[in-house]
Parts: structure tokens; sequence; C-alpha cells
């Protein structure tokens, strides 16, 4: 006999004051004890179906339809009646650990008060609770930790409160909002391995809601992929792998970026590269960030040595931390060089002549990560790609209108664009015109800092496509940083692995990826989820023979 | 410590302002529009009024500022005279319109004068670390002295008179501005978009020039307007504490300062004055307000 | 945390000193003789350069400056020029009064702004929030002095409740409640526009506290809004809120002048206005260090309390 599900989303459809609907008609039934993942791209209502649960929607926001959770119907609570749900019976994690926690309270305070809330008032008692969770959550030294402000934590211990804090008062539902996106490949394999053993130990129920299709093969019982505030497909998460239905469920798997087999493809033999001056070399570089004066320089990167060769994409992986921004930011004279030499084209930049500096200058140009701020919000596109041209006094103000038009062209955009404002384009259109811009003084060496995170993969997938098609005809050298190892894989050539401020691994991508040298490396590819249900595990064997 | 909130103050100017940052496309129209609706249109409608009456002032005012009536000592209100008289026989509805014009010169003349002259000391020294620790210091050595102090001091140099009220005014304004453009020049340059053009090769005159100042000109409007009206308090307050405008020459200040004298005679006599004052700071207030509103939506 | 804090003192002592120098420069600038002033006009050379001699003033000008500073730190200010007795006792006098008044201001700007801004917060309706904004911004809108009279006017005059002005006669220890009663109408009449402005900021604060993930995560486990208002979003809020509490107080000193004068409060700001005007060196000079020092001290104070409630300051010294 069919057990009821826990809880029941039905015809649930949710407005603002814009024109369309954030949600339009989302059905979901999540059984006792599955993990359920919850699929889309950004706008496509997933993160809103999950806070219409908890009645957390924002401002402004109407929500119609129902959500029964034991056959309770919970739209339509007012606070107080939600209240009594909220962490009791259905508790919510969200994306960024960063933020999530208290900034000026102790984790034990905070705890404690997710206790009181639902009626444990004695310190003692909500003590020992606390301390129990977090050895739950498998954080080391729970008492000392308790007197910890979240500002001392790493973000994946962040994370793990932030879970004990869901899991205090026993949940039978939790809601998880892409809980592993803003962490390290290392540390998402990690926390999603503790979602299933808390399902498995508590039998508490999770909805995870993720744009990762390796999440979700990873971890998921049944998947329901969203789009445009509609569910467009479900099905167990085998299966649906094995044979999505819709034409929308195949674009969202085919542009999912795989990683090589390890060891399964021998690697490429690259070609020796000529003997030419390399675009940019590192020699025995150092960065120190803080003043050294007060001898609190802390190393962001030690003693690295690097060269791209023109034409060549290195690209530069490693988790948080690592010091591969700022590598890149130090090629592209951002940040002050500690020790050791930059050389842009065979020169010497900093020995180098003021009137030899800017012109060594003309030649390099930089991507930044974030699509929202890398354009100046007060500039039309037109004039934020002419700003190179302007600055440099580069032909008439005629030639320089129609180099814009030209670049415009060849990042995919129709010319009318030049008068609009970034306010006016989306995300992967934004991130075309930067790059339109960087290209506009036909550099010789790129920086790229993560120029496709922020995007959804199916633009990720275009903007590389197109990164790639223009990089091999303009023929641009480019230092291309990324935590996403498959990125990397599909752009780079060569690829130098960092670590703590050091460059552990370097060489041609096909051999690093599918045979690493190093053990950093290898576990770095073992982390990354697989998009395939059916290799499940095996990875995670992988990790704890490397462990033991 | 970068919370997006103007602060309205008195007698003091303040360096905490707006943070620039996240700027709408049509940020001009929706400036303009906050000034056509609501709060914004009702503050415009009432700095305007003062503005009419006091540019006007000599042509509608019955009678001259100084020029003594037989017989009409310390009447109330009345048809001859809409706001009585003061017990030297001056018409006080005449005292106020050409009292009104003193602080007009103050709020439209020394207030700008002070913000050009911050916003240049900014954005000039705050590039670079040496000249911007001098500047800092120089700044925080300005605001370290209570404006009406800093007032007292500088009568004492000048003596009293509207020139020296403009010139305290200046000296007060110098450093809000320069703080807030500091702000904006660390947060900007710290921007994507900036970090673009200066690999390129853009130096920090053109980053200043083309991001930096357009950037900042919506927090620096909002100051405009909230300076405008400490503008008018510091008038006020010099005036009413003996350094402003000389007798027998009328001030809105000078003229509530008489109005406290004769409290008990003539209660009358201090409203009118006070009218225009708390209109043409609730105007400029509202104006603030709606403005930062509106930056913000 | 303690590194930091040096580095704030170390340029506290700066500014102090640069202002000493300043006030002592400007002060001998200004146009019109202590001399002439005290000698009379028809006093002849010699009698003139004998009072110059014991006034110290033919010295040359660090010398004087020195001699100052000994002076200063030994709190042995001599005699004032022209407004009778001994600088030192003069200002001792008049600090007690400014100090009561400016703190019992402070007070009632700071628990009234507590107050209103929480219960906008907590309470969110409509009207409250458009009361509440219009209260701040007539607050804000009306001249410290004309409030101050207003005050007079209705309680005072009119309804003869509270005292029109002056001091409480028996001092302010000995009879706490007359003290209060002569406090209360230029305490409010100072308190007003810094409690709007207190109340602006925290309002806005408690406002994006409330928008921040943190509140959310805390809705998500239950716990009521009222709570989190209270003891999540305002201990948030206080750090920054303190900071504008410490410009408000020199906001405040600047209003004692005014309300001091309609008030007839023998405090400094009279002090002030009267040693300008009757060019009294020694009175006004010290006068103007003390307040660049009660700034300097309460940038330090808030600076240190800033720190100690933020523990991302207090652990790791980073601002």
């Amino acid at each position: 006999m069919p057990e009821s599900p826990v809880l029941a989303i039905e015809h649930l459809a949710i407005s603002f004051a814009q024109p369309r609907p954030a949600v339009e008609d989302v059905s979901v039934v999540l059984e006792r004890g599955e993990i359920l993942a919850l699929v889309g791209e950004s706008g496509s209502g997933k993160s809103m179906t999950a806070r219409a649960v908890l009645g957390l929607l924002p401002p402004g926001a109407r929500a119609t339809g129902s959500i029964r959770y034991d056959d309770r119907e919970l739209l339509g609570l007012d606070e107080r009646a939600l209240d009594q749900v909220r962490g009791a019976r259905i508790a919510m994690v969200f994306q960024e650990p960063q933020t999530a926690l208290n900034p000026v309270r102790t984790i034990g305070w905070q705890l404690r008060e997710a206790l009181r809330a639902h009626g444990l008032r004695s310190r003692k008692a909500a003590r020992e609770r606390a301390i129990e969770l977090l050895r739950a959550v498998e954080i080391p030294e729970p008492e000392r930790r308790l007197d910890s402000y979240p500002h001392q934590l790493s973000g994946g211990q962040k994370q793990r409160v932030v879970l004990a804090l869901a899991l205090a008062n026993e949940p039978e539902v939790l809601l998880a909002d892409e809980p592993t996106t803003a962490l390290d490949v290392t540390v998402q394999a990690e926390i999603l391995r503790l979602l299933d053993r808390i399902r498995e130990r508590t039998g508490t129920a999770i909805v995870l809601i993720t744009h990762n299709m390796g999440v979700v093969a990873e971890i998921a019982d049944r998947v329901v992929v969203l789009q445009a505030g509609k569910v467009v497909e479900e099905g167990e998460t085998r299966a649906l792998f094995a044979h999505p239905r819709e034409p929308y469920t195949k674009t969202l798997l085919a542009s999912v970026l795989r990683l090589p087999e390890p060891a399964d493809v021998l690697p490429v033999v690259a070609a020796p590269a000529a003997e030419t001056t390399p675009a940019v070399e590192f020699r025995n570089v150092h960065v120190r960030y803080g003043s050294r004066r007060r001898g609190r320089a802390f190393p962001a990167i030690s003693d690295v040595s690097l060269q791209v060769a023109p034409g060549e994409v290195v690209g530069l992986v490693g988790e948080s931390g690592s010091g591969k921004t700022t590598l890149g930011r130090l090629a592209a004279g951002l940040v002050p060089l500690a020790e050791g030499q930059v050389l842009l084209r065979g020169t010497d930049v900093l020995a180098a002549p003021r009137a030899e500096r800017r012109s060594l200058r003309r030649g390099l140009a930089f991507v930044h990560q974030d699509p929202e701020a890398s354009l100046d919000p007060r500039f039309t596109v037109g004039a934020s790609i002419r700003e190179p041209l302007d600055i440099h006094q580069v032909g008439t103000p005629e030639e320089r209108d129609a180099r814009v038009a030209e670049l415009l062209d060849a990042v995919q955009l129709p010319a009318s664009y030049a008068g609009r404002r970034p306010r006016e384009l989306s995300g992967g259109q934004r991130q075309r015109v930067a790059l339109a811009r960087a290209l506009a003084l036909e550099p010789t060496l790129l920086v790229a800092d993560e120029p496709t995170s922020a995007l959804d993969v199916s633009v990720q997938a275009r903007v590389l496509e197109l990164f790639r098609d223009l990089q091999e005809r303009l023929g641009f050298a480019c230092l291309f940083i990324s935590h996403d190892l498959a990125v990397i894989h599909q752009v780079a050539d060569r690829v130098a692995v960092l670590r703590a401020g050091q460059v552990v691994e370097e060489g041609p991508v096909g051999a690093v990826f599918t045979r690493p040298r190093e053990d950093y490396t290898r576990r770095l590819l073992d982390a990354v989820p697989v998009p395939d249900p059916n290799r499940r595990g095996r990875r995670v064997r992988r990790v704890r023979e490397l462990a033991s | 410590m970068t919370l997006d909130v103007s602060l309205e103050e008195p007698l003091s100017p303040v360096p905490v302002g707006p943070v620039p940052g996240d700027l709408a496309p049509e940020r001009r129209d929706s400036l303009l529009h906050a000034l056509r609706h609501g709060r914004g249109l009702v503050g415009v409608v009432l700095v305007a009024t003062v503005v009419v009456l006091g540019v006007l002032g000599p042509l509608v005012a019955p009678y001259g500022p100084t020029e003594q009536i037989k017989g009409a000592n310390l009447l109330g209100p009345g048809a001859g005279h809409w706001l009585g008289t003061d017990e030297l026989n001056r018409d006080i509805l005449s005292r106020t319109l050409y009292g009104i014009r003193v602080d007009l010169v103050v709020v439209f003349a020394a207030v700008p004068v002070g913000a050009a002259a911050g916003v240049f000391l900014g954005l000039v020294t705050s590039w670079w670390t040496v000249t911007d620790v001098i500047a800092q210091r120089a700044f925080d050595l300005l605001l370290a002295f209570p404006a009406l102090i800093l007032g007292i001091l500088l009568t004492a140099f000048l003596g009293p008179g509207v020139l020296t009220v403009g010139v305290v005014i200046v000296a007060l304004e110098i450093p809000v501005f320069g703080r807030l453009v500091r702000t904006s020049v660390r947060t900007v340059r710290e921007m994507p978009f900036v970090e673009a053009s200066q690999v390129v090769g853009a130096g920090p005159w053109w980053v200043l020039r083309r991001h930096v100042l357009p950037n900042s000109l919506e927090p620096l409007t909002v100051q405009l307007a909230v300076s405008m009206s400490v503008a008018v308090f510091i008038e006020g307050a010099m005036s009413f504490l003996g350094l402003g405008v000389r007798p027998p020459h009328p001030s809105l200040g000078s003229l509530i300062k008489d109005g406290v004298r004769l409290l008990h005679e003539a209660p009358f006599f201090a409203v009118g004055p006070l009218a225009v004052v708390v209109a043409l700071v609730l105007g400029l207030l509202l104006i603030s307000q709606s403005l930062a509103e509106a930056r913000r939506a | 945390m303690t590194r930091y804090l040096l580095s704030r003192l170390g340029s506290a002592l700066l500014v102090t000193a640069l202002a000493s120098i300043g006030i002592f420069a400007l002060i001998r600038l200004v146009p019109g003789d202590p001399v002439t002033v005290l000698a009379g006009p028809d006093a002849t050379p010699a009698a003139r350069d004998a009072i110059r001699a014991q006034l110290g003033l033919d010295q040359p000008f660090w010398s004087q400056y020195v001699h100052w500073l000994g002076d200063l730190a030994r709190f042995d200010l001599g005699p004032s020029y022209k407004l009778g007795g001994d600088v030192g006792s003069l200002i001792a006098d008049g600090a007690l009064n400014t100090v009561v008044l400016t703190l019992f201001a402070l007070v009632l700007a700071a628990v009234g702004a507590i107050v209103t801004s929480t219960a906008a917060v907590v309470g969110d309706r409509r009207w409250l929030n458009s009361l509440l904004s219009g209260l701040n911004t007539a607050a804000v809108a009306v001249p410290t002095f004309a409030t101050a009279l207003v005050l007079v006017l209705v309680f005072a005059v009119r309804f003869p409740v509270l005292p029109a002005g002056g001091t409480p006669p028996a001092g302010f220890f000995a009879q706490p409640d007359i003290a209060l009663q002569y406090l209360l109408l230029p305490g409010i009449a100072l308190a007003l526009p810094a409690w709007a402005a207190l109340t602006r900021f925290l309002t806005e604060a408690l406002r994006t506290q409330m928008r921040q993930p943190y509140v959310t995560t805390a809705r998500a486990l239950g716990i009521p809004r009222r709570r989190i208002v209270l003891t999540q979003a305002l201990r948030n809020a206080l750090p920054s809120t303190v900071t504008v509490l410490g410009l408000q107080l020199g906001t405040l000193l600047g209003g004692a002048i005014l309300v001091e004068a309609v008030f007839a409060w023998p405090g400094l700001g009279r002090l002030v206005e009267q040693g300008i005007s009757a060019r009294d060196y020694p009175v006004v000079q010290v006068l103007l260090l003390l307040s660049v020092v009660v700034f300097v001290v309460t940038q330090l104070a808030t600076d240190v309390i800033h720190a100690w409630l933020d523990p991302r300051v207090r652990l790791n010294g980073v601002s």
C-alpha cells in the first residue's frame, strides 16, 4: 500500500507585479525519505517554489494553488501558524553559506535560538543537543565550535552549521536550495555525501534544488525539470538521464560539459611549442597581500613560473584561495608584484620605460567574472566597447564606431545593441559585450577570470563556443581562470593546477586530466560530480582509496 | 558600514552619505520623475515659492527693509502690516522678504561653491595614498569643530556679515563633499569595469573623469540638497547669535532672534520668518528624500 | 584588535596636536589686540608694554605655545583677560552644565531612536511608518532654536508647568526631581534633531538587516519575526549606529550653543560666545581645543565600541 506523500504541491502559481509570473503551474509530490531534485536554469522558478512552501516569498508575491504537508494546507497560513511548521516539520537550507549565518552571534547561540523557537528552553539541554547536532554534521571538536563566530569557520563548515540548524528540530522535509553551488568541488562532494547519510539515518525527505546535472546524478532518486515556471518533465533519475523525453531536457543534458574518463583515452602528445617569445611569462613570481611593513603579509602566490605561448590558451584551475585569480590579475597588472619578473612579449613590464609599458599594456585585455559589474552602468554598450579605442585614440571617431559594429558582429550581437544599456541585457549578452571590449585593441594576451561561471549551462556552452571560435580566428593567447575543470577541458590547450599559491602540476589538458601525476589533481578530478547516475558510487570508492 | 542612507542633520555635516553603486540606466529620468511627483513635487513647490518671494522681494514688499513707519510700534498682524511691525517701527513682512535674499545667496551660492571645491579636492587627492592621507587628516581637522564653533572662530577674523556666513558654509561643505567623493573613488575604482579599462591602459584621470565622476553624481545631488538645508540652519543659527548679517539689515536668522527677544511683548513677531525658514528647509529635505528614494529604487 | 586601536589612537593624537597648533596660531591672528582691550585706548606705550610682558605676549610664538601646553598639562590656565576669574574655574563651571545637558539629550535621543525604530520595524504598519516618517521630517525641518522657542512658549509661558530657563538652583544632584524639570525643555529641544537623524538611520539599518540572508535562515527555522528584530537585526545594526551616535554628539555640542542661549543656561556655549566677543584669548583657545578633544575622543570611543561589538573586528582586527 503506497504511503501518502509527505509533501504535495499542486498547481502552484506565483506572480509579482511583473507581466510574467515567476511560477506558472508546478505540481510536485515528495515521498517520505526520498531525495527529489528540482532542476532548472535561472528564472525557472525552482527557488520560488521552495520558498513558497515555507511562506518565505519576497514581499509583493502572490501564490495560488495548493501546498499540502501531511494533508495540511500550508498556503495561506498566517505567520504564527507557519512558524509552527518552519524548522519543526519542514526546514530549509540556502545557497550562500557565507551570509546565511548571523555574523555577530556564536554558532552555539544560533543553534540555541533554533531549538528555543520550538520549545527547548533549558540552556543545558540546548547545549547538549547543539553538540550532538554539530557531531551529526561531522564538525570536529563540536564543544569548542559552539563559541566560534561564523567568520572563524570555512565555507564548508558554515554550510554544515546551516545544515545543523535546519536539522535541529528533526524535520521530516528538508528543502535545500543550491546548497553546494558556492563551495569548492571537494567540499561539495563531502556535503552531498553528508546529505545522503542524513537521509539514511533520519529518514528525512530532501528536495534538492540545483542547476548542476552532475549533482543530480550523484544523489537524487527522482528528478523534476522546470522551465520558465512549469514542470517540463519528471522521472526516476536513471531513466531520465538515459532517455530524456522532452527536447528541453535533452538540451539541458547536452549542454553539460563532461570530463574525460580517467586514463580511458591515451593522452595526445602535444606538439612541442615552436621557439617563440611567450605572450606572457612569469619568472619565479611572488605576490603578497597585506602590509609588508607590519609584517603581516600573507603569501598569495609563491614562486610560480609559467609561460603562455602566443595563440595558446592556458587554463588555471584550483580551489578558492589557491591563487589562480591572483595570478591572472598579476598578468593584467592589477596586483603588485612582490618578487620575480613578469614578462610581456619578452619584456619585463616593470623594468620597461613608461612609453613602452603603455604599448605593452595595449596588448592586454581582461574579462571579469561578474556580468553584473563588468560594464559601467552609465555607458551604452557601444561606449563600453569603444572605451579602449578612445583611451588610445585609435583612428577617427567614425572609424571607432565602425569598429564597434564589427566587434558586436564578431560576438554575434546585432549592431543595434550599441545603443543599449547594460541593464537591458541578459548575463550572457553582457559577457559577450565584455568580450567584444576586450578584443577591441586586438590583444596578444587575454586574461579571462571565470568569464562563464555566473551563466546558466546552456548559455555557458554558447559563450564558450564563441570564445573558442574567436580565439582560433584572432589567435590571441589566453589565461583562462576557472574552478570548473570541465570548462577548462573544453577551452584550454594546457592547464596549470594551483594549490595554496603554487603550481602543483602543469601540462597539456588531455594528459593532466586523464593521467594526473599529483594526488591533489586526482582528488580534484574525482570530486567533480559526473552527470551519469550509473557511475554513482564508483567515484566515492576511488576517493576512499585515495584517502586511505 | 556602507548603508545606503542619507542623513539629514541640522547643524553639523556628517561624513556618512549615500554610496555610489548600482545605477539604473534611466536614472536621470527617474530623478527628474521623483521631483515631479509626490514628496519631491511638494519640496520643489516649497523651495520655488521661497525663491520667488526672495527674488521678487523688492518689488512686492510694501516698505523698505529699514524704513521706519511713524506710529507703527510693535503692531500686531493686521491689514496694513500682515506680519506686524517691530519695536523700531519697521514692517516685518518687508524685512522678511528682504531677509530671504541673504539665505538664497547662502544656499544657492555658498553651498555649490563649497561642494565644487570639496568634490575637486576629493577627486584630486583620493587616488594616491599619500595625498589621500593628508587630505583625509585635513578633512578630519575641519570636521572636528562643531559648525557653530567654526562659525564663531571665522567671525572673529572676518567680522560678522553675509560673506562670513558664506565662508563658514564653504569651509563646512568642503570636507563633507570631499569625503563623499572619496567613498565614490574607493568604491568605483574597485569595480570590474574600471579594472577592465585600467588593464588596457586607462590612467587615473581617465578613470576619475569617465567613470568615477559620472557614477557619483547621484549621491552628490542628494547630499547637495541636504547640505543646502543645513546651510539655512547655519545662517539662522549664526544670525541668531549675532554673527551673521549686521543690523539694521535683515536676515531670517536675525529676525527670529529679534522675535525671541520680544517673545513676551510680541509673540507674533517670529512667526513669519520662522515659517519661511521651515518651508525652505522642509522643501530641501523633501527633495533630498525623494531623490534618495528614487536612487535606491 | 590592539594593533587596530593603536593605529586609531596615533591618528587621534596627530589630529589633536595639529589642531592645538592651528588653534593657537589662529587665535593670535585674530584682528584686535587684547592689550588694547585690557589697557584701554588711552594707555601709554610703556603701560601697554608692561601688560604685554605680563601676559607673555612679547615672547616668540613657539615659546608661547610650549608655555601654554605646560599650563594645560598642569591645568593651571591662569586668569582670563576680560571675563573675570580663573580660566580653569570658568570652564569647569560651564563644563558641568553643558555636559549634563548634552548627555541628557544624548540619552533621550538614543533611547528614543531605539524605541521608535524597533517599533517601526516590528510593527511594520503603513500608518505607523507614515506617522514616524512625518514626525521625523518635522523634527529635522524645524530649527533647534525654533523648537526651543515653541517649547518655552507652550510649557513655560502658556501653561507654566516647567521653568523657562536657567539651571536648577540646588545643583543637579541634590534634588534630582527638580533638576529634571529644569533639564526637560532644553534637553528635548536639543535631542529632537539627533533623535530624528538616529531614528532615520537605525530604521533603515534594521530594514537592511531584515533583508539579509541570515534573517531568512532564522525565519525558515520558525523564529518569530519580532524576536529576530530584537535579538539579531538590532544587534547587527548596532555597530554602525554607534558610529552615527558619535557623530551626533558633535551636532549636540553645536546645538547646545543655541539652546543655552535660549534657555539662559550658563554652559560652555555661552562662554565661547562671550569669550570671542570680548577677545578673551585664554578662554577661547582652551574651549576650541576642548571641542577638538571631545570630537577626537568621541571618534576613538565609537571606534572602540564598534570594534568590540563586531566579532569580526574584535577577533581578527580587520575593519
